[in-house]
């Protein structure tokens, strides 16, 4: 394992001192690579707040030009780069933020062809994509490899998110057997919600790969920021999820 | 007896009942599936077509939790006076 060095030590001071992190925890960051599927509203914050805890490799996926409508949410995409690839955005983004980590841009969304390799690559994934077809095909193959899945999602002032561990708590599928038949592709939403659900999403991983704390396994965490109401659910595994049966007899 | 069992709605559910909040009134006999069907017809089309097949099968995409647990409509969870069931479609990102 690639060891601290004084220049990092000196960055990470302030997470250093927190309790169960340390500087055994941060080595671990810095050994890890997390994917983070479309730097979106959600998966812009994800990054961001991952590069800046110096979390050592990120794969980001993320598809598309930037566009005036990205700029309210998707933070990691500026004015000056509008109708270029969103994937330079981001990377150009962080790498000012945090020059020493890897940052591995694919200029491509999850499919089935990508989705066995950069779930791979990964130690823990985090899911911000806006299509439920990319988010099942996550959790399907995520369960798949047996790698830790933060789920993130957003809808107008409220979001929810769970972290899914393959063979100890249920996954999306036990949540939702089925796809919804109707979503709209744009719905309201203001950057401040994603970022909100984001930063929980980046402290989830954090604790994942660190190794502190409780992660949000087989509780769905539901706010409503309109009213400023925060639920926890807890959630099970289905009996009869195709996804965690797969996973069972592989 | 009539039990009142509390109702609350999020995202796309909320956006066809028009409320979060709500409440209901079953029997003494009837369970989470009775209540289902109620607030289908007390919500109208765009909440039924959420929740049920045009032959009134349960479409299985939606969460349903009672007192914040998840539970099954295959199940038909029982309710006692004054529970709170939870309506949830999935969300994504973007
Ligand atoms: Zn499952």
């Amino acid at each position: 394992m690639e060891k601290l060095t004084k220049e990092e030590l000196s960055i990470y001071e302030w997470q250093l001192d927190v309790p169960g992190h340390g500087k055994e925890g941060q080595e671990r960051l810095k050994n890890s690579t997390v994917l983070v599927s479309r730097c979106g509203g959600l998966g812009s914050v994800v990054a961001y707040e991952l590069a800046a805890a110096g979390v050592g490799t990120l794969v980001l996926a993320h598809a598309g030009n930037v566009k005036p409508s990205d700029l309210n949410r998707q933070l990691l995409m500026t004015h000056d780069w509008l109708g270029k690839p969103r994937i330079e955005s981001v990377e150009r983004r962080l790498r000012e933020l945090n020059p020493n980590i890897n940052i591995i841009g694919v200029p491509e969304n999850i499919n089935e062809d990508n989705v066995a390799n950069l779930v791979g690559m990964a130690d823990v994934v985090v899911d911000g994509a806006p299509l439920f077809e990319e988010r099942f095909l996550m959790n399907r193959e995520a369960v798949r490899q047996g790698k830790p899945l933060v789920d993130c999602a957003m809808y107008e002032l409220e979001a929810q998110i769970t972290t899914i561990v393959p063979g100890e708590t249920a996954c999306l599928s036990c949540l939702y057997p089925a796809q919804p038949a109707a979503w709209q592709r744009r719905f309201p939403v203001f950057g401040a919600v994603s970022g909100t659900v984001a930063c929980l999403g980046a402290m989830e991983a954090i604790k994942l790969i660190s190794g502190f704390g409780e992660a949000l396994k087989n509780r769905l965490l539901t706010m409503d920021l309109r009213t400023m109401t925060f639920n926890t659910i807890n959630i099970q595994t289905r009996k009869g999820c195709e996804i965690c049966q797969e996973q069972q007899v592989s | 007896m009539k039990k009142e069992i509390k109702l609350r709605f999020t995202a796309q559910i909320k956006t066809h009942t028009g409320v979060d909040v709500d409440t209901i009134s079953i029997d003494d006999d009837e369970h989470v599936q009775v209540v289902l069907q109620k607030i289908s017809k007390r919500y109208g089309p765009g909440i039924t077509s959420t929740l049920f097949n045009a032959d009134g099968s349960y479409r299985n995409f939606n969460l349903i939790a009672v007192n914040q647990i998840q539970v099954n409509y295959d199940d038909n969870t029982p309710l006692n006076q004054g529970d709170e069931l939870m309506l949830m479609s999935p969300i994504a990102g973007g």
